[in-house]
């Protein structure tokens, strides 16, 4: 990953057209280059339209941007992992050529590996550059690593209320990149009004949404995060200055309870 | 306007058709229809709340997790099979066949704690299928894969599709005299080895 932190255009961002542009117009200023989206977001063209305009503005070529989208478990089920053509849409929608990267939203395991197969032919077409998975746990990790080829991308819930050390750990040593989204549980009160992050805050000078992020970037993680305020943005962008420090680090993990926003059973039957 | 109708609620709006339907029944004097509507709509309306106050603790946003026990099945007083100071979720509902509660299981698992987490089956002896207290559980791939869109429509009006259960439901009517037995479906055993889940399969 090029930089240090993808923006997300999830259920939290915004919909509408104006309210997006500027979102990325803010982003772009602040060297965010790349965006996340999902069928489920119902964002992909908005997003499309808006980093065209955006590029436009800025000077920059499609090389400059990484974008990033991903197969629901409904396309999974009806195509029986056969998913080129919502790939072949999204991008036509998108007005893109190529996604940088395209994840597996749910590992729905019926169709689990007919959909990676499917990835694998993409990537050799050209369709797609990097070929990743979403919501797993250690069991699918260690099943899905094994793969050949296997994940280069690997997007989890992960915030200091959930830390995924052994997820993040197999990552690393298997040369996977991690992402985090709701990188800040969408700053629940323990994180909100946890002393130790205010305290850490508070001799940087910054926010503790900015502490938290840095937090996940100095341990190897790429945050995910949504916002719909431009200002939000540059601010969350404002990170390269500093570093946490060991025993930081340690504190700001040491807030995990194992909590998990989005149960994966849930959204995906079978997990 | 229909901003304003979406954010009154559907379910609102019906509920408070049928109370308006039944008063004009009365002032019609049909009083049995005029009675039995809103009745009806009255105990619809706690039965979907009841589902739905089940459905919330798996969404975003609830802090209900990594519990201790995860009880699915037919009626049964939780206290009789969760030892003292356990935390537990239970999804009960008259008449839930196993089948019903295993399809249960693969959408709120998650919600158990990682590694230990004790799912305990309680099926209705003798059910089979599935039931419009079942269908509020169900992804909507779940929904496909089974073939329970029509059953799926009939989950807004449980009163009406399943009113034996419905009285049972609210009137939590548990069933005693459960015993631990094994499983009878090795699908069911595997999926919890799979995943570190304690199973404990009930019957009477």
């Amino acid at each position: 990953m090029e930089t240090g932190l993808v923006l997300g255009t999830g259920v939290s961002a915004s919909r509408d057209y104006d309210g997006l542009l500027a979102v990325v117009r803010a982003a772009a200023d602040s060297g965010i280059r790349c965006f996340d989206t999902a069928p489920s977001y119902r964002t992909e063209e908005l997003l499309g339209k808006v980093l065209h305009r955006a590029m436009e503005e800025k000077g920059l070529a499609r090389g400059d941007i990484f974008v990033q989208t991903k197969i629901d478990a409904w396309q999974m089920q009806a195509s029986q992992g056969s998913v080129e053509p919502y790939v072949r849409d999204a991008l036509e929608k998108t007005g893109f050529d190529y996604f940088d990267s395209l994840l597996i939203h749910w590992p729905l395991p019926e169709y689990l590996e007919s959909t990676w197969e499917s990835f694998v032919r993409m990537r050799q077409a050209g369709l797609i550059r990097r070929i990743g998975i979403c919501n797993v746990r250690m069991r699918q990790l260690e099943h899905i690593a094994a793969w050949e080829p296997g994940p280069q991308i690997v997007q989890i819930e992960r915030h200091p209320l959930r830390t995924c050390e052994a997820e993040v750990a197999f990552c690393a040593a298997n040369g996977i990149a991690v992402q985090a989204y709701s990188p800040l549980c969408k700053m629940d009160e323990r994180i909100r009004d946890s002393r130790a992050l205010k305290s850490i805050a508070e001799k940087y000078g910054r926010s503790v949404g900015q502490i938290v992020l840095r937090w996940h970037m100095d341990t190897g993680v790429t945050p995910v995060f949504t916002s719909r305020k431009p200002q939000r943005v540059r601010e969350y962008a404002q990170l390269d200055d500093f570093r946490l420090e060991k025993d930081e680090l340690a504190a700001v993990s040491a807030l995990n309870e194992n909590y998990k926003m989005f149960l994966e059973s849930w959204a995906c039957p079978g997990f | 306007m229909s901003g304003v109708l979406k954010k009154i609620g559907k379910r609102k709006l019906v509920f408070a058709a049928m109370l308006v339907l039944g008063a004009l029944c009365i002032c019609a004097r049909l009083y049995v229809v005029g009675v039995l509507l809103p009745a009806g709509a009255l105990v619809n309306e706690a039965a979907l709340r009841r589902i739905s106050r089940q459905r919330e603790l798996f969404i975003a946003g609830s802090r209900v997790r990594n519990v201790d026990y995860l009880l699915i099945g037919d009626m049964c007083r939780a206290t009789d099979i969760v030892p003292a100071g356990k935390t537990y979720v239970q999804l009960a509902a008259p008449g839930r066949s196993l089948a019903a509660s295993y399809e249960i299981l693969r959408h709120t698992h998650s919600i158990l704690k990682e590694d230990g987490g004790c799912v305990v089956l309680t099926p209705a002896g003798g059910k089979s299928g599935y039931s419009v207290y079942d269908v509020p559980f169900f992804h909507t791939v779940t929904v496909s894969r089974l073939g329970l869109s029509t059953l799926r429509k009939m989950q807004r009006l449980p009163a009406l599709f399943a009113p034996w259960r419905t009285a049972r439901f609210l009137l939590g009517v548990a069933g005693r005299g459960w015993r631990e037995s094994e499983c009878p479906k090795r699908e069911i055993t595997d999926f919890c080895a799979e995943r570190s889940i304690v199973l404990k399969y009930m019957c009477k």
